[in-house]
């Protein structure tokens, strides 16, 4: 029986989750935001992959949960780490 | 096509803490709005909406995020605090199931300047026939 062989590209795997995945994370990052509110901000951050968060005001989400439902909208759902 | 339709999960989340916090807090009020006359010094009401679903589970079921918000005179979370708590603990009929979402914030309100306190959770509910 022939045996296989198998060499984990680490390098590739860095490549495809910090900067090719970037720009979607980027994109649905700004779409929440922008749903959200002019006061919405968007941190967009590489930790072993590419990453984005969006701030709103605590009382907008309190009182009308902007975040919540802008994520909703884009179809996520918001929830602690 | 299906027969089977969504259930007003905040409804039924409200309705439920009213009658479960009822004992323990008898002047607390639980409602799916704010009442317009609300102003500092009324008694506490805690709200509860539906911030939306990702129809993810659709059409066998939702998963709405429920957003529950106290209005308080003053900083305070004795609300919010039990009904996260009621909510995560125990079984409620209508919904399969209910998981935490985010933590509890405080805010105020600029309109009324009531003490905000507010927590969301996401719930599951099967689809059913309308009766």
């Amino acid at each position: 029986m022939a045996k296989s062989s198998f060499r984990l590209n680490r390098k590739g795997g860095a490549e495809v989750l910090k900067e090719l995945a970037a720009p979607a994370i980027n994109a649905l990052a700004n779409q929440i935001a922008a749903q959200a509110g002019e006061d919405a901000e968007v941190d967009e951050y590489t930790t072993d992959r590419a990453a984005a968060a969006v701030k709103v005001p605590a009382h907008q989400q309190a009182k009308d949960g902007v975040l919540t439902r802008a994520a909703a909208a884009a179809g996520l759902e918001v929830r602690a780490k | 096509m299906t027969d089977r339709e969504p259930r007003d999960v905040a409804r039924i989340v409200k309705d439920w803490l009213k009658a479960d916090l009822a004992t323990r807090f008898p002047t607390l009020s639980v409602a799916l709005e704010l009442p317009s006359n609300w102003s500092l010094g009324s008694n506490p009401v805690l709200v509860v909406e539906d911030d939306g679903d990702p129809l993810r589970m659709w059409p066998a079921a939702t998963s709405p995020t429920i957003r529950v918000t106290s209005w308080t005179s003053g900083r305070n979370r004795t609300y919010v605090h039990a009904a996260l708590t009621r909510l995560l603990t125990q079984s409620i009929p209508g919904i399969a199931a209910i998981l935490p979402g985010t933590g509890v914030l405080d805010a105020r309100d600029s309109k009324t300047r009531g003490d905000l306190a507010s927590f969301t959770v996401r719930a599951r509910a099967r689809t059913a026939v309308p009766q």
